[in-house]
């Protein structure tokens, strides 16, 4: 039996993999969900409306509502809820939880990850009775964004707190921060606190009420927390080597006859050259792809990948590749259209990160995943796509 | 099962494929909303179209997070505005760029072979696309390439 441990978008796609190969193969899925996988970045698109975002496994080969607890490498067994489970390979795509932390105060059933189909629906059950009609979102990464503009989407206004001292501090740098910043707070109900953070947060009669560390408060219906995801490795109890996340090889192999991929995956960077988390949606998938044919007894080497988000928010596109902050190489700024940044280094394409009307986005992030000598283009077709 | 099939020595660059996609999809004549892309390689007098293949393995179904992206009996690729969320993944995970955003960036846009009778076929007076059957187009390569041969093996080469 191939065993699959998880319950999203990869587990889905190395079940669906294999069965192509070979419908014979004995394929079980392992999630700790009560329900089919789904696609969880359309998760904030829930906020205001349903969509078909369901992924169907046969039923007779998912397990809901069953956690693996333990792995045994050496007896390759998996210890669940409903018992202990023999493997012959398995493939290990427990993904990544939020990262959610202790604040002061009592707040109990008023905040809020956003990691699953039931967070969502919990908030919509607040949203329907909410008064204040103000939602506060602790953190200003993707999803934090992608959320107020759900919420704004609703009619709600948002206040949006960054410990950091800028917006999508993770993906940009400081200039297009101030850029997207601008942009949102001059047309829509969103007002950023930039380094600052939560004090302590009470309930109140009509939602919360948070005291920030300069010493505002503010009243909300809810709060959102967005402030990252942390693989779910703490059931491997040493039974594979970690790091943040499970470090696979070029193969995305763990350890014998174990792979891991998606979320919990740390495999080789194209532009870095290291071995670090991906965690976006594409590479979860690409991934999955290959470790189930590699599973299923094909021999498939992966390239190197490379962060890249497309953020559609606000009336505008936010998309960044690889190094977009220019933390190493030459940056060349653009602001005719927009902003846009190139950053460059040894004749090569290292990072972009693009604010405004789209372009070629598949062309740039291939450029930078590949390596390509970038000698044959003008500055300037980079800059704005033409490649 | 048909294909658009492309003989890159019959383009002259013309652009009417350009202007008869924009125009059957969305009524006005934009080349920059064409499916089909003709890019000029002036120095060699070369001009490649390009245009959604259709792949078997298609990067932009696989990565559709709420399958608005679906297979057609007929072998297209087939985008469900309905379902679409406008996320633009399909967009960044096709190698070619054939699938792509619209000028004024509301919407993505894909080659739908028009539903059978692409236009950009209908008015390629060069020859140069065409939409065959995938085994007559093999076969027509094959006499193609036997008659080469052919040519070479009486020149006595």
């Amino acid at each position: 039996m191939i065993a699959i441990i998880g319950g999203s978008i990869a587990a889905f796609y190395a079940y669906k993999t294999i069965k192509e190969l070979d419908k014979t193969i004995d394929v079980k899925v392992f999630s700790k969900e009560d329900r089919q996988p789904y696609a969880k970045m359309v998760l904030p698109y829930l906020i205001s409306g349903n969509r078909d975002a369901f992924f169907e496994i046969e039923e007779d080969d998912i397990l809901m509502n069953c956690e693996v607890k333990a792995i045994d490498t050496k007896a390759k067994t998996i210890t669940t809820p409903m018992g202990l489970y023999s493997y012959e390979r398995l493939i290990i795509a427990a993904g990544a939880d939020a990262y959610i932390p202790q604040y002061e105060g009592d707040y109990d059933g008023f905040l809020f990850g956003v990691r699953y189909l039931k967070d969502i629906e919990a908030m919509r059950e607040k949203l329907r009775r909410a008064g204040l009609r103000h939602i506060v979102i602790l953190g200003a990464g993707l999803v934090s964004l992608e959320m107020a503009h759900a919420f704004v989407k609703l009619g709600f206004s948002v206040s949006v707190i960054a410990s950091s001292n800028r917006i999508l501090s993770q993906i940009l740098p400081k200039e297009a921060s101030v850029v997207v910043q601008r942009q949102i707070e001059s047309l829509y109900p969103v007002k950023f606190y930039t380094s600052n953070d939560v004090e302590v947060i009470y309930k109140t009669n009509d939602g919360v009420n948070i005291r920030l560390k300069n010493g505002e408060h503010l009243d909300a219906d809810f709060v959102v927390v967005g402030k990252g995801v942390k693989p779910n490795i703490e059931f491997l109890d040493g039974a594979i080597q970690t790091n943040s996340g499970i470090v696979v090889d070029d193969y995305l192999r763990a350890t014998d006859d174990v792979f891991a991929v998606g979320d919990i995956a740390e495999s080789t960077d194209a532009v870095w050259g290291d071995k670090r988390l991906h965690a976006i949606w594409p590479v979860a998938i690409a991934q999955a792809k290959v470790a189930a044919k590699n599973a299923a007894g094909l021999n498939i080497e992966t390239q190197p990948e490379v962060s890249r988000n497309i953020l559609p928010i606000f009336d505008m596109d936010i998309f960044s590749g690889g190094d977009s902050v220019a933390l190493d190489g030459d940056a060349v700024v653009s602001n005719d259209d927009g902003f846009r940044m190139v950053v460059v280094k040894d004749g090569i394409l290292r990072g972009f990160c693009m604010v405004g009307r789209p372009i070629n986005y598949g062309g740039l992030v291939r450029l930078v995943r590949d390596r390509t000598r970038i000698d044959r283009y003008d500055i300037s077709d980079l800059l704005f796509g033409n490649v | 099962m048909k294909v658009l099939m492309v003989d890159i020595d019959k383009c002259t660059g013309c652009r009417a494929c350009e202007y008869a996609c924009s125009f059957a999809h969305d009524g006005e004549f934009n080349p920059l909303n064409s499916r089909i892309h003709i890019s000029e390689f002036l120095d060699d007098f070369v001009f490649v179209p390009t245009y959604c293949t259709q792949c078997d393995e298609a990067y932009c179904m696989d990565v559709c997070p709420t399958k608005a992206l679906t297979r057609s009996q007929s072998g297209v690729v087939e985008l469900d505005y309905d379902k679409c969320i406008g996320c633009k993944q399909c967009v960044i995970a096709c190698p070619w760029g054939n699938i792509k955003l619209s000028s004024d960036a509301k919407r993505v846009i894909k080659c739908d072979l028009c539903g059978g009778e692409p236009e950009c076929v209908r008015v390629c007076h060069a020859g140069a696309l065409e939409f065959v059957d995938v085994e007559d187009a093999v076969l027509g390569k094959q006499i193609r390439a036997a008659a080469n041969i052919k040519r070479s093996a009486v020149a006595g080469v």
